[in-house]
């Protein structure tokens, strides 16, 4: 029976769930630095999935994903490390995780009225603009004192369990990879649901064929700027989860050069499907930690010539591509064993479809 | 006189010095059919983006269901009842025919935005089911849309339009590309949805076999104005018809 329930499963969430099983039995065999360095990375797969929904489902080719992802771990470092005016006294975990949320929500909301509403914008013309948010926004925190200008914000506490900075430090390597790997699994769950739903296939439709969605009776602005908040509220989320466990934000973090590197993650990974670019972030990482030694300078380059391979060759990205192939495999295999037909309007993914 | 369903007055739009619709008068009844027929640039595409939102007219009023329309954006335009079928289908390739479906019938909650999953889907899945018997896609459900032929193409949108709950439903050339049968298929959907759903439709048409075939009343649309209007019989013996258009 749980045989015939995997051979059933959609090939992307199974992929996502052998992971998750890895992902959740390593601790048992891995060194406590891996440990530590996966559950940043954690962090950025998170950074990934957010852009992943905002351009993968949504079409909005977002090149200033990190203004969000940056003002997420701002948000977090101010409230934890009791700098808010007014409530200074306010320094729990939890209203941190709750304003890098907030935060970068209402920004992408504020942008997409402009952009959306007012302007229009679409395709390039979009992208270029969000790119020269990214650069003002840098600048701005560079130049911003209260927030510590070049210099960022140091000492930024890790999750305190209590409820006002009380309790129990997620501190040691263990349970702070359990943690990251939750918010993780947490926040890529409601991308998922999102995506799946009614609502997300609207936005498909969007992304696909914005006047034929309109003419449908859908107001295309009104649902590229929630999906660009949605995004945006992730990915602070992702930046709270970075800071909480790097202790040190700058603003290298809200700019374009990190903007970039999550595009580059994405595009490896696959921008088709979460779990694709979450596994390009985490996988482009190990191999920078492993490799950008032995490589030194040409690291950059390789990465720089693996991207271009993949957006040229890979549309779907090289784990896009892997999953998508054994979705194929699958399928074949299913069509040479036993295939109970279901009824007509059963859900095909195209490369099934061709198979049959 | 109330009673009319849409109701076009004055309706002008010039490009440059170029009037594509000049001084348009139009009224439909709530379940009627009607064809527009006229020469390549008289203004017919012209006419459904005015009345669709896609356009703003120069001057002239549009009113549907007693309500002024004019200038409206589409998406409100279609909201309020008024449905589309573009002249190059529109419809979503990379989604599977259902979902295709599924989209436009989302429509109607997803004003709510993420509120519209909140709302109850009764009756939806057998509504939709029809839907797909109707336009003759039940087989290809689960095909993504892209795989469609031409003239399935053209159902999967009409299909789409449906799913809204229109009263009135603009067909920008539905035929155009289509084999005999499948024009004649056609015919049989347009004629359905007129009668059996009473929804009101008006279809811009160069196929004159096809319009034969709907039994319907004709409006002949010249420069930018209705010329002549009556049903097929009378307005093909019409001189300046014969002459213009039927050759």
């Amino acid at each position: 029976m749980i045989r015939t329930a995997l051979s059933h499963m959609k090939t992307e969430s199974l992929v996502a769930g052998i992971l998750l099983v890895v992902l959740l039995l390593l601790p048992l065999g891995a060194s406590s630095w891996l440990l530590s360095d996966l559950s940043i990375y954690f962090s950025y797969a998170l950074f990934a999935a957010s852009l992943a929904f905002v351009w993968g489902h949504c079409g909005l080719l977002c090149l200033g994903q990190a203004v969000f992802f940056g003002l997420g771990a701002y948000a977090m470092s101010l409230v934890t490390l009791g700098m808010v005016p007014g409530v200074e006294g306010m320094v729990s975990t939890w209203l941190g995780f709750a304003a890098a949320i907030a935060v970068p929500a209402l920004a992408a909301q504020l942008l997409g009225r402009f952009l959306f509403h007012a302007q229009g914008l679409q395709g390039a013309f979009f992208g270029i603009v969000t790119l020269a948010v990214a650069f003002i926004v840098e600048r701005l925190f560079i130049n911003w004192d209260f927030v510590g200008g070049l210099n960022g914000l140091m000492n930024v506490p890790p999750i305190v369990l209590g409820l006002n900075g009380d309790g129990y430090e997620l501190w040691e390597a263990v349970p702070l990879y359990y943690a990251a790997l939750f918010v993780l699994v947490l926040g890529f769950s409601v991308l998922a649901a999102l995506m799946r739903s009614r609502w997300g296939l609207a936005l498909k439709a969007v992304a696909s064929h914005e006047m034929r969605t309109k003419s449908l009776g859908y107001d295309t602005a009104h649902y590229k700027t929630t999906a660009f908040s949605i995004g945006a509220a992730i990915a602070g989320l992702a930046g709270a989860l970075f800071v909480v466990q790097f202790g040190f934000v700058s603003p290298s973090l809200i700019g374009f050069g990190l903007s970039a590197e999550v595009l580059i993650w994405v595009a490896l990974g696959g921008r088709g499907m979460l779990v694709a670019a979450c596994a390009g972030a985490i996988l482009v990482r190990v191999l920078e930690s492993n490799l950008s030694s032995v490589f030194g300078d040409t690291w950059l380059l390789l990465l720089g010539g693996l991207f271009i391979v993949s957006v040229m060759f890979l549309p779907r990205g090289l784990v896009g591509e892997a999953i998508h192939g054994l979705d194929r495999w699958r399928a074949k295999r299913r069509k040479g064993g036993s295939t109970p037909r279901g009824k007509a309007v059963e859900r095909l993914s195209p490369s099934e479809y061709t198979a049959r | 006189m109330p009673g009319d369903l849409l109701k076009i007055s004055g309706l002008s739009r010039s490009f440059g010095g170029v009037q594509a619709v000049a001084g348009f008068d139009l009224r439909i009844g709530a379940d009627e059919l009607l064809c527009i027929i006229g020469p390549n640039g008289c203004g017919k595409t012209t006419l459904f983006n005015l009345i669709s939102g896609h356009l703003r007219p120069s001057f002239g009023s549009i009113q549907f269901k007693g309500a002024e329309i004019t200038g409206m954006a589409p998406h409100l335009v279609a909201r309020s009842g008024i449905g589309r079928k573009f002249q190059v289908p529109s419809i979503y390739e990379d989604l599977s025919v259902s979902e295709n479906l599924a989209v436009a019938d989302f429509a109607e909650p997803g004003r709510k935005g993420l509120g519209g999953l909140f709302t109850s889907r009764t009756g939806n899945d057998r509504r939709l089911a029809n839907l797909i018997g109707l336009i003759g896609l039940e087989e290809l459900a689960g095909a993504p849309a892209g795989h469609l032929s031409h003239g399935q193409r053209q159902w999967l949108e009409i299909g789409m339009v449906l799913a809204t709950g229109p009263d009135l439903i603009l067909l920008d050339e539905p035929t155009a590309g289509m084999t005999r049968q499948e024009t004649e298929r056609t015919a049989q959907l347009v004629q359905a949805m007129n009668r059996e759903q009473g929804v009101a439709v008006i279809l811009i048409e160069h196929d004159m076999w096809f319009v034969e075939t709907l039994k319907c009343a004709v409006a002949v649309m010249m420069q930018g104005q209705v010329i002549a209007k009556g049903d097929y019989d009378t307005v093909r013996e019409l001189d300046m018809v014969k002459e213009a258009y039927l050759g």
